[in-house]
């Protein structure tokens, strides 16, 4: 896959007591030079999570996808309901060929020892993450030449 | 009706359900915000209905997700297939979620 180093592929790794191990498939450099691993573990999750619920079964011809937004985002927030800022947001714009239109989606990257793929669907367009009652998130990347209010729409 | 659901959880918080897909090509809003803090929820384009719910820091976030749902309840009923529970609240569901996965996974650590 384009932009994918796989040459761990296989490697279990230890990041956390409060998962378990985890095996490589492949690792991105983001758009802000940090590496992140997407795994076996989390390829499990994902697909299970999406081609059961109703209505999402199309995000799975999309995974190969994911390397692209790590690489080359809209937008990256810290999520606004982790106080430890280990929970990172990354979205955008992906043609998706069955609808034939573009639709947002977010990929959640979970800090622990490494940088851990854990989630990836479609999010809802102009609104991306924000809590009540809380600060706005804050953006930590912003691609030139798109505009904040594109992805706050209230 | 009360809708059928499936629970996808990843330590330690990542939580990810909803309504099983029943073959319908459903159009869906996409994940959004809706005043539920770290719930955010996956919606019937056509009717609103809440289909589908992820919450990043579920560990954390459940109390809150509880007190804002207890000011502002949601009409519609969910059953939990696995457990076979039937008719519950949006509440129920995140309580049984709550302590069968992350009350589960805390007492595992201990264990």
């Amino acid at each position: 896959m384009a932009g994918t180093d796989t040459t761990q592929s296989g490697k279990i790794i230890y990041v956390s007591d409060d998962i378990p191990l985890q095996t490589i498939i492949y690792s991105v450099e983001d758009i802000l030079g940090n590496k992140v691993y997407f795994t076996e573990e989390a390829e499990r999750y994902i697909k299970d999570s999406r081609s059961r619920k109703r209505g999402q079964q199309y995000v799975i011809n999309y995974l190969q996808k994911i390397p692209g937004v790590l690489k080359d985002p809209s937008i990256i927030i810290l999520d606004p309901d982790d106080s430890t800022d280990k929970t990172i947001l990354y979205y955008k714009e992906i043609y998706i060929v069955e609808k034939k239109k573009q639709l947002l989606f977010t990929l959640v990257v979970k800090i622990f020892r490494e940088r851990i793929v854990y989630n990836f669907y479609p999010q809802e367009s102009g609104k991306v993450k924000i809590s009540e009652g809380k600060l706005p998130p804050k953006i930590i990347y912003l691609k030139a030449g798109l505009k904040k209010s594109t992805y706050f729409k209230r | 009706m009360a809708e059928d659901i499936i629970i996808n959880y990843m330590a330690p918080g990542m939580l990810d359900f909803g309504v099983i897909e029943n073959g319908e090509d459903v159009e869906t809003t996409g994940y959004g915000p809706v005043g539920l803090g770290d719930l955010q929820v996956d919606r019937d384009a056509k009717t609103g209905e809440y289909l589908a719910f992820v919450a990043h820091n579920f560990d954390k976030t459940y109390f809150d997700i509880i007190e804002k749902l207890n000011k502002k309840p949601i009409p519609y009923r969910y059953n939990i297939p696995a457990a076979g529970l039937k008719n519950l609240t949006l509440q129920q569901v995140l309580t049984w979620i709550y302590a069968n996965y992350v009350l589960e996974a805390k007492k595992l650590q201990v264990a």
